[in-house]
């Protein structure tokens, strides 16, 4: 329900006071963003599992967000598209969160019996 | 209880900033992909230009044709006024058909040169271009024709003539400045028999394209058109030599 909130909150204030990225920052802003969506799906699914950390949580956020940008600008330094490798990290690592949400999804619904196993 | 709100209030956090950068990133992409880069506002350029360069070229071709169709006629009125301007209307007429600036047809041999079939696999990586055709062979081709008495020659429809040069220009073949591109087809105007013997003898240029894989087919014909040269030909540099006594060398 806070998740929604958070989302429509965010919808809002980027409507208000929107800030327009360059397109040269595009490309960092959107493995960040990659990042943070992990982060956000990792927190879900730990939030899921009760054993959610607030610290591991928000420093994995921060850090994963800035150390992936950070690590495509200096790929792009070196002509290595280090992008790649947080796309695939991130990537699986997001199909991950979310099978686990989905099984606690479908646990918790087949306990009400609406899924029968 | 307490710390599990806590955890909803971090996860509604994290969760809005990621939509607010989420939305940002949207906008600006979708922004970005209006503005014109320099790199697009050149490609943009540089097609403009090159189609207007095109019709401009088609403009002053069909100009140069008008201009020379009506300088015929008045050729045509002079030489019905008098002996010596027949004499001079046929100099004229022989000049133009030595330099290629008329049309000719006549028997004559079609060779046509493709790049190699053979296929990438059984090739030496790194030695592809040793199968394509070069400008060196269209030369190879064009002078042992010339050699063999060709009178008149065209690659793909452009007339060789004393000016044309064959060369290789980034990875195109340039006749008269104007690009071809395989299949080359050159015409020749002459003897057939001779033409084709010219080509086909052993050791010859045949036998060394063939080498390469590439692919050469020599045909005789009965009746060629071979186009006149559409270009400009000015002498800047080179003048006749006047001996003395007023007569041209």
């Amino acid at each position: 329900m806070i998740i929604l909130i958070g989302a429509v909150l965010g919808l809002l204030i980027a409507f208000i006071a929107p800030v327009h990225i360059p397109p040269e920052y595009t490309k960092y802003a959107a493995i960040g963003i990659l990042a943070a969506l992990d982060s956000v799906f990792g927190g879900i699914s730990a939030y899921c599992r009760r054993c959610f950390d607030l610290k591991v949580f928000l420093s994995g956020f921060l850090v994963n967000t800035l150390l992936a940008a950070g690590l495509t600008f200096i790929g792009s330094k070196l002509d290595i598209d280090m992008s790649l490798a947080a796309i695939v990290t991130f990537g699986s690592r997001l199909f991950q969160n979310l099978a686990e949400i989905r099984r606690y999804l479908l646990n918790k619904w087949s306990q009400n019996g609406k899924i029968k196993e | 209880m307490k710390k599990m709100t806590l955890a909803q209030l971090a996860i509604g956090m994290v969760c809005m900033i990621m939509v607010y950068a989420v939305t940002c990133q949207i906008n600006s992409v979708k922004i970005n992909d209006k503005v014109k880069t320099p790199e697009k506002i050149r490609v943009e350029d540089l097609q403009n230009q090159l189609t207007n360069e095109k019709a401009k070229n088609a403009d002053i071709l069909s100009q140069l044709l008008e201009s020379q169709r009506s300088l015929e006629a008045y050729r045509t009125e002079a030489t019905s006024k008098g002996e010596l301007n027949t004499v001079m209307k046929e100099e004229l007429d022989k000049a133009r058909l030595l330099a290629g600036m008329t049309e000719v047809e006549g028997q004559g041999v079609v060779v046509v040169l493709t790049d190699s079939t053979k296929p990438a696999s059984e090739i030496q990586k790194g030695s592809y271009e040793e199968y394509i055709v070069h400008d060196g062979d269209l030369r190879m081709v064009t002078t042992e024709l010339a050699g063999a008495g060709a009178e008149a020659m065209s690659i793909n429809g452009q007339r060789i003539i004393s000016t044309t040069a064959i060369r290789c220009v980034g990875n195109t073949i340039m006749v008269n400045d104007v690009k071809v591109a395989p299949p080359f087809e050159i015409q020749a105007v002459g003897d057939p028999n001779t033409l084709e013997a010219a080509l086909l003898i052993k050791g010859g240029v045949s036998d060394y394209l063939k080498s390469w894989n590439v692919n050469i087919s020599v045909k005789k014909s009965s009746k060629l058109q071979i186009p006149r040269y559409t270009g400009v030909i000015n002498f800047k540099y080179a003048t006749p030599v006047i001996e003395e006594g007023g007569a041209k060398k």
